[in-house]
């Protein structure tokens, strides 16, 4: 390669091998230079990322020499790097070992294969030094845990990954128990979690690695990130083992300890002894529980501390074991496992039911200080135990129905002491998760409290006299809509003084806001309730709810509501205006859409919320509110569609539907086995139908398509077939014929027939094709049964693809019309057949003999070429 | 009758049938199918059971009528026959020979059907019903008892071990753990069904009661009920005989319910609001109902063998109406009750099965016969239509499958406190994935963005302490070398010393006179080589 020539651009290949040669060259220092400046290296790392330097990926792989060059120039790097981490010079030592890391990450397959256990050594011994600063420890840590991500992707090399895991294992363990720095540990945790996601190590390691996160549980009492990356690695332990009973005992120590641990800190808060309750439910009678985790006793031990510091270091960690439990219960595991549902329930019931309040006869253990305390920590311990539910649920997901009942009754009762907003905010998304995952069986119990609790939530609107009960609510129904109408259209010439008005009310309705965030997880719940159980038992709230809920989407919307803009800036969060909209626009969506025994009766108002809210562009509640606006289609424009399957059937035989108008002629027998099964079958069948029936049938036909609004141009023709059909009845008995009366039905009830006219250009070519074919089919001279066999197999194929080919042709008009795909299509092509046989049946009736008719007037009319056809191609 | 109308080519195969016990079909025929089939792998298999104890299950290709596999000693009450979860197909069994009381239910892995699993209720067991995902299954006794078992404690189980995220182990049993009974009807048991969520129950009795059970309640852990007081969350009694067919549908106002009952109507309910919706009557009695995926049109099999075809309008009515038999037509080619209809997955085909021990299959689009064949071993009670996958691949990795199953309990459990619930986690929680930190994917990269800003700034004590390691590194280093150069230094400095001695000496004799001229010579060259 001669560096003089110049590059095709910058998507030429041989961009890639000079750019590293350069980056080498240039940045990378040898051994005895300096250490490059962060900023060279950052530049050294944008431009191995961006350009993905050292993938080796070439485009034309028999380029040779592109290959050759970029070989060598990544040789040439990785050998520099190599050198770098063989530095003893600790800036070059983290430099080259951050870059190995990179380099895991970014070589190609090939390269990491040849040299993975010689980078894997440079690594190890680079960690081993035991000076070395905790900066280049953690660095070490993040390029091993790379390392062993990419050994993931390497299934043959899984037993040699296992080994090297082992080696690992051993560092991470001395790193763990030695190491003061935050940082570090971080580092060491993460590289842990990699090997025990993909590699657990042998068993023998398991206590080992487990007293080391449990005396580091303690100590990070203060970095939440640590203690949330030690409870993580603590869950994974049991893959270590990989079998059911590891993580059922992990399980089980871990509700222990919680359990007490609660004991502890509540003491004197709960009524009776909820403990042995949880562990009674956990460990089976006569069986012995196993060796404790540890916690507890540690955390005695440290605690030669006043009891503050003891209360203090107690609730983390409840919080980091609960964490733990819910990782345990969310993270995969390689068997199946079993799940104490129950214990753990009863934990979560224990939990919620303190509230903080001193009971019973414990009064005297419990100081004010005491109790302050943990009034203090609840909240967190709470939202911690919400959190568990939340995993219980998406762990065991619908094994936990029978104790569903439990859950709710845990729940509701709890919901009526929250206050807090927080917790007000996860209690909805608990029961949201619960309604969707469990549906109506869930709505029938937690209805009631929610749509209490969104309520008092959800009611404070500046056009509303702010709380209204919820009874009177009902009685005021039109009060705060008008209202709120009666702003929104007089916005223009009346804007000063209404706003004047607004202000006024606002600051009379002066009350603890709710916050959005609050409003908005209100809305989410309603809106789950409404899509799992809208009608259930609704007759006494759902007029309420939907008020409710049209109201809020309104206030939420205007935008001159002074009301929301000052929420905004109390609550000074990310949450802004367009979040509530958004929720409570779904919300009314829901409340529009769910099934009710009425009409909904906020539609109109509804639709112009969300034709508003189409117009904001660029913003997802336009995309929502176009999305809305497709779904309520429906409602506006209730299509009594008529039902597709009889349309298949009658527009698959429409090719013969129009020949069979004729009254009496040579083709009957030839047509008859490929006349639809049903409904000629039952005349077939039997024999015994009279010929009444049919002719209220057909009146009954009849009369629903002139029933139907006519559609122009085709009713007159629709008037001729029936007096042809009239007429023709005596003889079509026999063949059951009432099909095409029915097409006029069919297609009359289509409302959007003229679009489909521009589209039908094709269909008409292809039915006037097939048409052709089948024509020849039926000349064919066949009499016999056998024959017939063999061409109604063929007619049967064309059938098909028909059926096929209409369908493609539906996708072109679904988009378009709105209209369900086979109504398109079958509209479309009883259009055609209709038109062709309407002119066909009057000059049919004028010259009685038809043979004449199929092949003159169809074959030859409607070109002839097109018999080459093949509907398949199109 | 019955057979009259059948066109030509379905008394052609019927003949046929005749002669062979598997479908026969004519080569135009294949051909028609390989027009209509598509992808191979998604082919169905047509799953026929028998009242006859000998005959068992026969499962046959569903396009080709091939008989694929068959399954012995099986016999089956209506709606005794279900798919669990895909792997598993479970019958009860009628017990007319055994003389005391107790029944049976069968279960066959479907990647290992040789060897079924038996289990042995307390009462015989008619009707069955499994919920969607495979973990309840519920039976009902002709004393009107209702049972709940938990059959299956993964719905994906197969799934996972298929795709190795789940070894596949012999611990992978199924519980069978007795979850209640109670008395739910006073007369037999003739139908079940689960919601399509999982947490109602419909049961269905001879009598023409219908009850909507809420499955929370039931199954309350806690707050265990006796069993009398246990109140359904409806109550219809408005049908005037046996119920024969439940067919729940997700159209019209949320949750609805299609029964077809002997007394010749159909009735639609909502179960949500527990209202009476639709009535559907029709000239006969109904013995067998179902309902495409599109729930567009109702089937409704009818005791003199025809099946009668209504649309189905959910929603449309607002009122409760009443809805008369469609007239135009109905699908003709049975000569005896219809004992059971199904639908295909995909809704292409519709499967009748009759008294008179044929079976036809329709499809469902063009209302026409596609193939008909008899089944000559006695009455069919029961079809299924699964997908052949289930089965085929299976054949591939029998030796890596083997989920078993384990008795249904016939009694509850004892210690129900300390019962665990076996589960497979899931295989993916999206819970904290964004706020627990050690994500999954690779760590350099981003760490040492993150430790060059740091040392840029000095911004942690970790960067202070490797800039300060790296400077004490530095000026160690710089002081090695600045001592190396001095003895370097004076190493040459004395050579210098030395040459010039030597020179000096030499030259003295020499070269007494010389001039400085050749001193400073020396000198330079010194410092040249230096």
């Amino acid at each position: 390669m001669a560096i003089t020539d110049y590059l095709e651009g910058m998507n030429d290949p041989w961009l890639k091998p000079r750019l590293l040669r350069s980056l080498v060259r240039d940045h990378l220092p040898e051994e005895s230079g300096p250490a490059p400046s962060p900023s060279e290296l950052s530049s050294i790392l944008a431009s191995i990322k961006t350009h993905s330097l050292l993938s080796e990926h070439v485009p034309d792989p028999s380029d040779a020499k592109l290959i050759e060059a970029w070989r060598t120039a990544v040789d040439a790097w990785i050998e520099r790097v190599l050198s770098l981490a063989s530095s003893k010079m600790p800036d070059k030592l983290w430099v080259g070992v951050s870059l190995l890391g990179v380099s895991c990450e970014e070589c190609s397959s090939a390269r990491f294969m040849a040299s993975y256990s010689l980078w894997f050594q440079k690594l190890l011994l680079s960690i081993q030094i035991p000076s070395s600063s905790s900066f280049v420890k953690v660095a070490v840590c993040a390029s091993l845990s790379d390392f062993f991500t990419r050994l993931t992707g390497f299934s043959n090399l899984k037993k040699d990954a296992t080994n090297l895991a082992g080696k690992v294992i051993l560092l991470v363990l001395e790193l763990l128990n030695e190491s003061e720095s935050d940082a570090v540990l971080e580092g060491v945790l993460d590289l842990l979690y990699v090997i025990l996601m993909f590699f657990p190590p042998v068993h023998r390691h398991y206590e080992n690695v487990e007293a080391a996160l449990v005396s580091k549980i303690l100590s990070a009492k203060s970095n939440a990130d640590l203690s949330r990356k030690i409870a993580h690695c603590l869950a994974l332990l049991p893959r270590i083992k990989g079998d059911e009973d590891s993580w059922s005992i992990m399980m089980q120590k871990i509700i222990i300890e919680i359990d007490m641990l609660l004991s502890n800190a509540l003491e004197g808060l709960e009524g009776e002894t909820k403990g042995s309750t949880v562990v009674r439910l956990l460990i089976p009678p006569g069986k012995d529980p196993p060796s404790q985790l540890g916690v507890h006793s540690r955390l005695r031990e440290a605690s030669e501390l006043p009891t503050k510091m003891f209360h203090e270091l107690m609730f983390p960690t409840i919080s980091n074991l609960m964490r733990c439990c819910c990782l345990m219960l969310t993270n995969p595991f390689p068997t199946q496992v079993s799940v104490p549902v129950r214990p753990l329930v009863a934990l979560l019931g224990r939990v919620l039911l303190v509230d903080g309040s001193v009971r019973g006869s414990f009064m005297p253990f419990t100081t004010v200080m005491h109790q302050e305390l943990i009034c203090f920590e609840l909240p967190v311990l709470h939202l911690d135990t919400l959190d568990l539910l939340i995993a219980v649920v998406k762990g065991v997901r619908s094994q936990l129905l029978p104790h569903a009942a439990n859950v709710a009754r845990i729940l509701t009762e709890y919901f009526r002491g929250a206050t807090l907003p927080a917790i007000r905010i996860k209690l909805y998304s608990v029961m949201q998760l619960l309604l969707i995952s469990m549906g109506v069986g869930m709505a029938l119990y937690l209805a009631q409290e929610l749509i209490n609790n969104a309520f008092v939530d959800l009611i404070d609107n500046p056009g509303s006299n702010a709380l209204l009960p919820r009874k009177q609510l009902s009685d005021d129904q039109s009060l705060p809509q008008s209202s709120l109408k009666k702003r929104k259209h007089a916005s223009g010439s009346t804007r000063q003084h209404s706003n004047g008005i607004d202000r006024e009310r606002t600051v009379i309705s002066i009350k603890p806001a709710t916050p959005l965030s609050v409003k908005i997880a209100a809305l989410e719940a309603l809106e789950a309730l409404l899509t799992a159980g809208g009608s259930l038992r609704s007759e006494c709230w759902r007029s309420d709810m939907d008020l409710l809920l049209i109201t809020v989407a309104k206030s939420a919307y205007d935008v001159r509501s002074d009301y929301y803009k000052c929420l905004d800036a109390n609550v000074g969060s990310t949450i802004s205006r367009e979040n509530l909209q958004l929720a409570a626009l779904r919300a009314l969506l829901a409340s529009l859409l769910s099934p009710s025994h009425v009409r909904p009766p906020y539609l109109s108002e509804g639709l112009e919320l969300f034709r508003q809210g189409k117009l904001e562009t660029g913003t997802e509640l336009a995309g929502f509110c176009a999305h809305a606006l497709l779904a309520l289609e429906v409602l506006i424009h209730p299509r009594a569609l008529p039902l597709v399957d009889f349309q298949v059937s009658t527009s698959s035989a429409r090719d013969e539907g129009f020949i069979k108008t004729f009254p009496g002629n040579t083709f009957r027998s030839s047509q008859k086995p490929k006349v639809p099964y049903f409904p000629m079958g039952n005349r077939g069948a039997t024999d015994e139908m009279d010929e009444d029936d049919d002719d209220d049938l057909l009146n009954g036909w009849l009369g629903t398509g002139e029933e139907e609004p006519p559609v122009q141009g085709l009713n007159i023709s629709m008037a001729e077939k029936q007096v042809g059909v009239d007429s023709a009845r005596g003889h079509e008995i026999i063949e059951g014929t009432p099909q095409p009366p029915r097409k006029h039905e069919v297609e009359a009830s289509c409302p959007s027939k003229e679009e489909n006219m521009v589209e039908s250009d094709k269909i008409e070519e292809l039915n006037s094709g097939n048409n052709v074919v089948l024509g020849n089919d039926r000349a064919a001279p066949v009499e016999g049964e056998a024959a017939i066999h063999d061409v109604s197999g063929d007619e049967m194929a064309q059938e098909n693809n028909d059926v096929i080919m209409s369908n493609t042709v539906a996708g072109e008009f679904s988009s378009n019309l709105g209209a369900p795909e086979e109504l398109g299509t079958v509209s479309t092509a009883t259009v055609v057949a209709v038109d062709v046989s309407n002119s066909l049946d009057v000059s049919y009736k004028q010259k009685e003999p038809m043979l004449a008719y199929d092949s003159d007037s169809v074959s030859l009319d409607s070109l002839p070429d097109i018999v080459d056809a093949d509907p398949d191609t199109d | 009758m019955g057979t009259v109308g059948c066109t030509g080519r379905s008394c052609n195969s019927r003949r046929q049938g005749n002669t062979s016990p598997t479908l026969l079909t004519t080569p135009e025929e294949e051909e028609e199918e390989m027009v209509g089939v598509g992808v191979a792998e998604r082919r169905e298999a047509l799953v026929v059971c028998s009242e006859k104890m000998s005959t068992g299950i026969t499962i046959y290709d569903l396009e080709t009528g091939e008989e694929l596999m068959r399954l012995p000693t099986c016999a089956s009450p209506p709606h005794g026959l279900l798919c669990l979860a895909d792997h598993h197909l479970v019958a009860s069994q009628l017990q007319r020979h055994r003389s005391y009381r107790g029944g049976a239910i069968f279960f066959w892995a479907l990647n290992k059907p040789q060897s079924p699993h038996r289990s042995y209720p307390l009462e015989n067991i008619g009707p069955i019903s499994s919920s969607k995902d495979g973990i309840y299954l519920a039976g009902g006794a002709p004393a009107g008892n209702v049972y709940i078992w938990e059959v299956s404690n993964c719905p994906k189980l197969f799934l996972l071990c298929l795709t190795n995220t789940i070894k596949p182990d012999e611990k992978n049993v199924t519980s069978g753990k007795l979850l209640k009974k109670w008395p739910a009807h006073q007369n037999p048991l003739s139908c079940l069904a689960f919601s399509h969520d999982g947490t109602l129950l419909i049961s269905a009795s001879e009598d023409g009661v219908i009850h909507v059970w809420s499955m929370i309640s039931i199954l309350d852990v806690e707050d265990p009920q006796t069993c009398g007081t246990l109140a359904s969350v409806h109550t219809w009694r408005e049908h005037q005989s046996s119920v024969t067919g439940l067919l729940l549908m997700s159209g019209g106002c949320g949750l609805s319910l299609i029964s077809s009952s002997l007394d010749g109507t159909c009735k639609v309910w909502d179960i949500i609001s527990g209202g009476l919706v639709q009535t559907h009557v029709f000239s006969a009695p109904v013995t067998a109902i179902a309902s495409g995926p599109r729930e567009q049109l109702l089937f409704a099999g009818c005791m003199d063998g025809r099946i009668l075809v209504n649309e189905l309008n959910l929603g449309l009515e607002e009122a409760p109406s009443t809805i008369s038999e469609d007239s135009s037509g109905f699908l003709g080619g049975h000569k005896d009750y219809i004992s059971t209809l199904s639908f295909s997955p995909g809704g292409k085909w519709l499967i009748s099965a009759s008294k008179d021990g044929t079976a036809c299959i329709w499809d469902a689009n063009l209302c026409q016969l596609f193939r008909r064949f008899s089944y000559k071993k006695g009455h069919i009670t029961n079809l299924l239509v699964i997908s052949q996958s289930m089965i085929s691949v299976t054949e591939n990795k029998r030796s890596l499958l083997r989920p078993h199953v384990s008795s249904l309990d016939k009694s509850p459990r004892p210690n129900i406190a300390t019962e665990r619930t076996r589960t497979i986690l899931p295989a993916y929680c999206s819970q904290e994935d964004h706020f627990i930190s050690p994500s999954p994917g690779f760590q350099t990269y981003r760490l040492m963005k993150k430790q060059i800003l740091e040392l840029e700034r000095e911004g942690t004590p970790e960067a202070l302490e490797m800039k300060v390691v790296a400077a004490v590194e530095n000026r160690l280093w710089t002081s090695t070398v600045t001592k190396h150069m001095i003895t370097i230094n004076k190493h040459l400095q004395t050579r210098l010393l030395d040459m010039i001695q030597r020179r000096l000496c030499d030259n003295s004799e020499l070269a007494r006179a010389s001039t400085k001229k050749s001193k400073t010579k020396v000198l330079a060259a010194a410092s040249d080589s230096k």
